[in-house]
């Protein structure tokens, strides 16, 4: 990238038109957004675009999530009125603020995509979704004027946002939009209707679209060869499978929050606080910026997190957390009685909201149940008295024994040390010694360190 | 249901040799023969009379003879309800069938039998008999005798008090006799010992009756040796020791329908000899001869004197055998005439092994021996319970419910123990099936059901619900029954949906709970199985929560790599429960893995440098080494000699002593892991360490990770003890929470275990193969390919039959008794049960050795990343 000459650098980031857009809308306080990778020349290109919109534009430093992910609130800390996002993004709808998406643009031979198209799917008149990686947004156009002659019942998908590459944005009500796709069925057919095929290799984004969007069959291009998805039985699946069975033996369940840019986030927790408050769940909203290990490890007492995040979000596949992070359609899958679909997985939160494409009524089931991990009972707690509010007590109708709920007490008391404790007299008398100096990192009079420095 | 014969399928490669032809009842209890007609009120009238009850156990070796000795009694005495008298079908059964039958679940039968006045004065014992009642009511659970099943006997000692032995007197006492007796002994159940299968020892092995008086004394001496080793006869049962000349050992064929003991043949001769029966019992066995021209017992045997037994007891036998088989006709009917034996007309014309039979059956009829054996000779729930409540019972010896217990009071508060669940016609439903201790259990009654995990004083496990319904169950007959009283053997219904698979149910609510039990096998082999259909998921795991249910034993989990896992105690077993799952509990077609074992991690030197890891922000430091246990720890804490609730100065001084550890560092033993429990220990070897006893749950959880998941493959971990030996922390608590040690815990435990020279550990089945001299070459040819070594090779005295024990690994036993089969000409059959772990030789570090193949299958199979875990990823520089 270094190498680049200005005037290509000035193509791949769409100054021109990233200029036009905010000239159009008449934006004042327009951020830019980079990726960890193209940071380093984020200076220069808001210099450029300074000059061409002689307005000051600010760049959003380290973002608070992922960074294919449009950060609004760090924009919101300046007042901003608009994004300007660089390089992958998941497209997810965002509420706040207009964003113009640059996407980055990766070259391919459409010649070969279309006659491997044509070798594979023979049959003409098969109803196909075609679905591709935002990088090859540039070169769709082209392909879609050559298909489309050819292929009666293709359907061509578009992304649903605005940026650099044409023919991404046609928005209307009559479209169906999931993880940032926009399409519109042949009103006579289903979604299970269709075959989709995805141009791009098996990633992230591929899988998130397949595993979401239940068409009979999935395909996605790789090595210039069209290839058979195998959706049930893959070792993700099953994984998730697992953990939603911990998630079913939860007794606290924390929900972490990992956006605040992702339209309808809080209707999801407040989903998520009902159903797990019908289960008699206890749960905990957690807000810790991103995630990771040591964070969530300080929570102890919580069983499981759910997390709601962006689908592209590559810590669900991690093996270094202590405790299963869960997507909020595996808590409808765990608990609500009505979802019985293990078939397609709705990893977009969005879908499972009412009005979503996968919206069910919520039903809790109430039949006792078996753990397949711990081999025992569990949904059994209409017994035990519940407190409603964290500092409630709640008196036992039967005993009259005033009980605290299910959580916190129970856990302190559990722990081997509880704070501050007295010891009088337990612990032997020593005379005074002096503590320790210098840096946490590396005492100096820490012993083994005083061993090594001896040598 | 009735029991039913059918064909299973087997492993692919067995079914073309032989055909199992297995007997399930898919109730627990089957009625097989019924010809004494109850009213429910009539049997609900006997069931009051406490001490005419027996509740036994036919217990034995697998191919012994129970079931069949079992269908001689139950000709005799077995009772049905007589409102359904009519609908009794008989067991269409052919007897070639019988004979190469495996029992797999448990049957129950109830029987009444009524004992004569003169048997009456053998019970001296005012709790084994009311006084002015003659009836008996015996409840007989006929059990598997393959290993495979084991827990089912378990499940149904725990519910009787006496136990009938059966010792083919061929093959002698088998590893599965030792194992079901020991476990009878350790549940204090009462023995009576049978020898079974008189017939072949006469006609096929045609031993001589002093010969077949050795047999019969080795086998006595061999029962009697392990009763000793696990019982003394002034412990709290009283004599345990079984005695032919007291009458508690049987002899006879099952298969023939004829038995006796030496009270039979004493009561035939005691008027002859003027001596009182019980007198010329003890005559009848052991060192006594009798000279029949000087008319004189002696001691000893001297040249014109016979052993009493021989002479009395075996010729006679022998003579109608002889004359019967070898077409003697006169000599036979001269015989039958002395014997007293009338024949029925349609009999007549019978001659060789039919007419043998009948003879035998006339004379000796088995059901009246065997039935006045357990009413003498077995405990009624009053005398049993006085000394087998200390052993059933968890809370204190003088609790009301201990008391109800001891003294099998009715109205004393309930205690019922559940032992397994038997599915119902309802799907998905079970009834409760177990033994009511103290009190009665009655129909819509409110009561506690506890489950295995309830602890007095808290609510986990615990409900209080109505019973719906008390039943009687009489195999495919369930009556309703107002209720029951203790010492009796019930359903319930309702209850199955609060209970896994055991528990207890009681009405006192500060009562603790009924024993757990012990089984004797482990759930070592499994199979993963999906649905063929991946839409049928939700059906499968409905499934298998129900086979959990009905099998004492199985375990149906799902495991981190999602797989759902069915595990069990060998192949038949499994075999048996894949079948159960497609046909009966999940009815969808169904995929399965071939079976393979569970690994364990484990290490075999001391980590060879002190692991450091530092947290993530790097201002805490863990110090931290991992050394494999002494042989035997490991063991000591799967069987709880040693473990977490010990008071921690015993267990120092029991490690001291006998491991050697310092006591010191013993009594500083932090925790045990996996799930607080596992056979690894976290040490805290430090001095000094400030704010140490703040981080102490934090490097607790991440040791429960560590040794949950090991480094290698994310398997359990198995004979490490990790010491702490230094920790340096930030002096601010903000910096030193769970966040930071826990996940550094995981790694510095991942870095010991990598600088230790890890190893897997595969488990190890103890196989005992009994075969005839010649095959033995065959056996070493199959075990050596299947990396088994032989460590006992020996015949069995009397007999020409060897007996090879070997260690196999569990891994290479899949099909193995099919291999063994066609490498002997079908005449060796093994025996498998779980022993121990053992390292599987090599090092997974190295590629191509087998462990690194296992390791990499495992990682590949839980989507973990293919390769090595990287020590650098632990291990941090100073």
């Amino acid at each position: 990238m270094d190498k680049m000459n200005d005037i290509s650098r000035d193509d791949f980031y769409a100054i021109e038109k990233c200029g036009k857009w905010i000239d159009e809308r008449n934006l004042n306080k327009v951020c830019l957004q980079f990726p960890d990778n193209l940071l380093p020349d984020s200076v220069e290109i808001a210099l450029r675009l300074e000059n061409r919109i002689n307005k000051k534009v600010y760049i959003l430093g380290d973002t608070s999530y992922g960074s294919c992910c449009v950060d609004e609130v760090a924009a919101q800390h300046i007042n901003a009125d608009s994004i300007i996002h660089f390089g992958h993004a998941c497209l997810n709808p965002t509420s706040r603020i207009p964003v113009f998406h640059v996407l980055p643009k990766q070259e391919i031979d459409i010649t070969e995509v279309i006659d491997k198209f044509k070798l594979y799917f023979a049959d003409q008149s098969e109803r196909i979704l075609f679905f591709y990686d935002i990088t090859y947004a540039h070169k769709i156009e082209n392909i879609y004027k050559i298909l489309s002659s050819v292929y009666n019942n293709l359907i061509f998908t578009s992304l649903n946002c605005t940026s650099n590459v044409e023919f991404t944005d046609v928005i209307d009500d009559s479209f169906t939009t999931i993880l940032g796709r926009c399409f519109k069925l042949d009103k006579k057919y289903k979604i299970e209707d269709y075959v989709a095929f995805f141009l791009g290799n098996d990633g992230k984004t591929f899988t998130t679209l397949a595993m979401t969007i239940p068409a009979k069959k999935w395909y996605y291009f790789e090595n210039n060869n069209v290839v058979e998805y195998e959706i049930f039985n893959t070792p993700w699946l099953k994984r998730r499978r697992f953990l939603v069975e911990k998630l079913k033996d939860a007794k606290v369940v924390g929900i972490v929050i990992a956006t605040l840019g992702i339209k309808d986030y809080l209707t999801i927790i407040t989903m998520l606080k009902n159903i797990l408050k019908a289960k008699k769940k206890k749960s905990y909203i957690l807000s810790v910026g991103k995630i990771n290990p040591a964070k969530l490890a300080n929570f102890l007492e919580i069983d499981a997190f759910v997390v709601i995040t962006c689908p592209e979000n590559e810590i669900f596949d991690s093996r270094e957390f202590l405790k299963p992070l869960l997507m909020p359609y595996e808590v409808e899958l765990a608990f609500n009685s009505l979802r019985e679909c293990y078939t397609h997985y709705c990893i977009d939160f969005r879908q499972i909201l009412p009005g979503g494409m996968n919206y069910v009524d919520f039903k809790t089931s109430t039949d006792l149940d078996v753990s397949l991990i711990t081999g025992e009972l569990r949904n059994c707690d209409e017994s035990i008295p519940c407190a409603d509010k964290m500092n409630a007590l709640v008196i036992n109708n039967s005993s009259g024994i005033v009980a605290i709920g299910k959580a916190g007490a129970e856990f302190l008391h559990n722990r081997s040390w509880k704070g501050v404790e007295q010891r009088l007299g337990e612990d032997a008398i020593h005379s005074a010694e002096i503590g320790r100096c210098g840096l946490p990192s590396c005492y100096e009079n820490e012993s083994i360190f005083m061993k090594k420095n001896n040598e | 249901m009735v029991s039913m014969k059918i064909i299973l399928p087997l492993p692919k490669n067995l079914k073309t040799m032989l055909f199992y032809i297995c007997k399930i009842s898919i109730g627990v209890l089957s009625v097989h023969v019924l010809n004494v007609n109850f009213t429910v009120d009539e049997i609900r009238a006997m069931m009051d009379k406490k001490r005419n009850i027996r509740n036994m156990s036919v217990i034995a070796h697998v191919d012994h003879g129970k079931s069949t000795l079992t269908d001689s009694l139950v000709s005799k005495a077995g009772i049905i309800a007589g409102a359904k008298a009519g609908e009794t079908r008989f067991t269409d059964t052919r007897k070639d069938e019988q004979e190469r039958c495996i029992t797999i679940k448990s049957t129950a039968i109830s029987m009444y039998f009524e004992l004569e006045e003169k048997d009456l004065v053998f019970i001296t014992n005012p709790d084994q008999r009311d006084k002015d009642e003659k009836g008996f009511l015996i409840n007989l659970i006929d059990s598997p005798g393959h290993v495979d099943f084991s827990s089912e006997v378990t499940a149904a000692l725990r519910v009787t008090d006496g136990a009938l032995v059966v010792v083919d007197c061929v093959s002698g006492v088998c590893v599965q006799t030792e194992t079901v007796l020991r476990q009878a002994i350790a549940e204090r159940i009462k023995p009576v010992l049978f020898m079974n299968k008189m017939d072949r020892a006469l006609l096929e092995l045609q031993l001589d009756s002093e010969d077949l008086y050795q047999t019969f004394q080795r086998i006595v001496e061999n029962v009697n040796v392990i009763i000793a080793t696990y019982s003394d006869d002034d412990g709290p049962m009283g004599e345990v020791r079984v005695d032919p000349s007291k009458g508690s050992v049987g002899f006879g064929s099952g298969l023939h329908g004829w038995a006796f003991t030496l009270k039979q043949f004493s009561e035939m001769y005691a008027e002859k000899f003027k001596i009182d029966v019980v007198k010329l019992m003890n005559r009848l066995w052991g060192e006594s001869f009798f000279n029949p021209k000087t008319k004189k017992w002696s001691k000893q045997k001297e040249t014109d004197n016979k052993r009493s037994f021989c002479m009395y007891v075996l010729d006679p036998i022998y003579k109608v055998f002889d004359s019967i088989m070898n077409y003697k006709k006169d000599e036979a009917d001269t015989l039958l005439q002395k014997l007293g034996i009338v024949l029925k007309p349609e009999d007549k014309d019978k001659d060789g092994k039919a007419l043998l039979k009948v003879v035998m059956r006339t004379w000796l009829p088995a059901g009246e021996a065997l039935l006045q054996m357990i009413a003498i000779h077995l405990p009624s729930p009053v005398t049993a319970q006085k000394y087998r409540m200390e052993m059933l019972y968890e809370g204190p010896l003088d609790d009301e419910a201990a008391i109800g217990i001891k003294n099998c009071d009715p109205n004393g508060p309930l205690m019922m123990y559940v032992s397994k669940m038997v599915p119902t016609s309802d799907k998905g439903r079970f009834y409760a099936f177990g033994r009511v201790f103290s009190g009665k259990v009655s129909t819509g009654m409110k009561a506690r059901i506890m489950g295995p995990n309830f602890q007095p004083g808290k609510k986990d496990d615990l409900y209080e619900k109505a019973i719906q319904r008390t039943i009687l169950m009489m195999g495919r007959y369930v009556e309703a029954i107002e209720d029951v009283p203790c010492g009796n053997i019930c359903g319930l219904v309702g209850v199955d949906q609060f209970l896994i698979k055991t528990g207890t149910i009681t009405t006192y609510k500060d009562a603790h709970n009924m024993k757990v039990m012990k089984f004797s096998v482990s759930p070592v082999v499994r199979v993963a199985v999906e649905p063929k259909n991946p839409a049928d998921l939700p059906k499968l795991v409905e499934g298998l929560k129900r086979l959990a249910k009905s099998d004492p034993m199985v375990q149906c989990i799902i495991e981190e790599s999602g797989e759902h896992i069915i595990a069990g105690a060998g192949e038949l077993h499994l075999e048996i429960c894949l079948k159960d799952l497609e046909e009966d509990h999940a009815c969808i077609p169904i995929k399965k893995s071939d079976p393979v074992v569970s690994y364990r991690e484990t290490i075999s030197e001391q980590s060879n440098q002190m692991c450091l890891s530092k947290s993530p922000n790097k201002h805490n430091r863990l110090f931290m080494m991992a050394c494999p246990m002494p042989d035997g720890l490991a063991e000591d804490i799967d069987s709880g000699e040693v473990n977490p609730r010990d008071d921690f100065k015993v267990r120092a001084r029991y490690l001291n002593e006998k491991y050697d550890y310092d006591v010191t560092e013993a009594r500083k033993i932090w925790c045990f892991g996996p799930d607080g429990t596992g056979p690894n220990i976290l040490v805290d070897c430090t001095k000094g360490v400030q704010y140490l006893n703040e981080i102490k749950d934090s490097v607790v959880a991440g040791f429960q990770w560590a040794t949950k998941e090991g480094v290698l493959s994310e398997e359990n971990l198995r004979g490490v003890r990790f010491n702490i030996h230094d920790v340096t922390l930030h002096a601010d608590a903000i910096h030193r929470g769970g966040g930071q040690i826990i996940p550094t815990t995981r790694r510095c435990l991942y870095a010991c275990l990598l600088t230790a020279s890890p190893r897997l550990m595969e488990p190890v089945y103890l196989c005992e193969i009994q075969c005839p001299e010649i095959a033995v070459g065959g056996i070493y040819g199959v075990l050596n390919r299947r990396r088994g070594h032989v460590f006992e090779e020996q015949q069995i005295a009397g007999t020409p039959m060897f007996v090879v024990k070997a260690y196999l690994p569990v891994n290479e036993s899949f099909g193995f008794t099919a291999d063994l089969r066609s490498n002997t000409g079908g005449q060796a059959f093994p025996q498998c049960v779980f022993d121990h772990w053992q390292i599987l030789p090599g090092d997974p570090m190295e590629p191509n050795t087998r462990p690194y193949q296992v390791v990499q299958e495992t990682r590949k199979r839980k989507g973990l990343k293919e390769g090595l875990p990287d020590l650098n990823a632990y291990l941090d520089k100073l």
